[in-house]
């Protein structure tokens, strides 16, 4: 039997008529989808590290605007209940500081005993209103030490979380 | 053709397939080499800007460090060694401690051996 005649005659030939085109589709396709897997993970790493660097941007710019609140409640009368509101902006992002006084300690006129003022304060990503405690950034309790005349002689940080 | 063997028509066939599977497999495999390398290139670029930003952070926590035990009117001294390859600038160079009631903007950039420098602006002030 020649060559010719083999193939000819063969059924199992003519069913696989095509085969190799249909692996070569079959394989075009898993190149497709490794290709599409590769260009998802290229995007989601980008959106990652650009996501980062708005946190840190966010984060320096929370923890800026609570030290500039502080300088301001440092000088301001003691006897008012501080409010802030204050708004600045750093690194391009605009932050809202809220404040709240907590337990506080009255200075003796001798100044034997000083004043310890402590001062809540919550930064927040500023949307023109008080901040949501689901938006805040930082959160942080200081300490006022002050003399009887109102001087602040130090503050002390006595609390500082960093929430998002 | 007419007349001609059914056999002879399939050897031909399968030629042309032959052909068409290497062409179309070698663009495929070329595609796959472009995609590979992109990865490759990205994901290097997110590992520097992950680096990148964590030497940001160190030196603005060095920063603020060094302005933690500020006296008003007084020099504070940021002591920072930048990585291998990277380039750390602070603005102002020389620290001096702020008065009490106001804050100091420090500025801070960062070039890693890449050369895309990443700047951030911190907050200082005398406790």
């Amino acid at each position: 039997m020649t060559r010719w005649s083999r193939r000819g005659t063969s059924t199992a030939s003519d069913a696989d008529r095509g085969a190799a085109l249909l692996l070569a589709i079959g394989f075009v396709l898993l190149v497709s989808a490794i290709a599409a897997a590769l260009a998802a993970l290229i995007t989601s790493s980008t959106s990652n590290s650009i996501t980062l660097e708005k946190i840190r941007n966010r984060q320096y710019a929370a923890d800026a605007a609570v030290h500039d609140a502080i300088t301001k409640i440092r000088i301001s009368d003691r006897a008012t209940a501080p409010t802030c509101g204050y708004q600045s902006e750093l690194n391009n992002v605009e932050i809202r500081v809220d404040c709240a006084n907590a337990v506080t300690v009255l200075p003796s006129a001798d100044n034997q005993v000083l004043g310890q003022r402590n001062v809540i304060f919550v930064a927040c990503p500023d949307t023109g209103a008080a901040c949501l405690n689901a938006d805040v950034i930082i959160r942080a309790q200081v300490n006022f030490e002050q003399r009887f005349d109102g001087e602040v002689t130090r503050t002390y940080i006595q609390s500082w979380s960093v929430n998002r | 053709m007419p007349g001609e063997p059914q056999a002879r028509r399939d050897l031909g066939e399968s030629l042309n397939e032959v052909i068409i599977t290497i062409v179309v497999i070698s663009l495929a495999v070329t595609a796959l080499f472009a995609a590979l390398s992109t990865a490759t290139a990205s994901a290097k670029s997110h590992a520097d800007r992950a680096k990148n930003d964590s030497v940001v952070r160190d030196l603005a926590e060095a920063v603020q460090s060094a302005a933690a035990t500020c006296v008003p009117g007084e020099n504070y001294t940021v002591e920072f060694t930048a990585p291998a390859g990277y380039s750390a600038a602070v603005t102002p160079s020389v620290g001096v401690c702020p008065p009490v009631d106001q804050v100091q903007i420090v500025t801070i950039e960062v070039t890693p051996p890449a050369g895309n420098t990443q700047e951030l602006d911190v907050a200082v002030r005398t406790p």
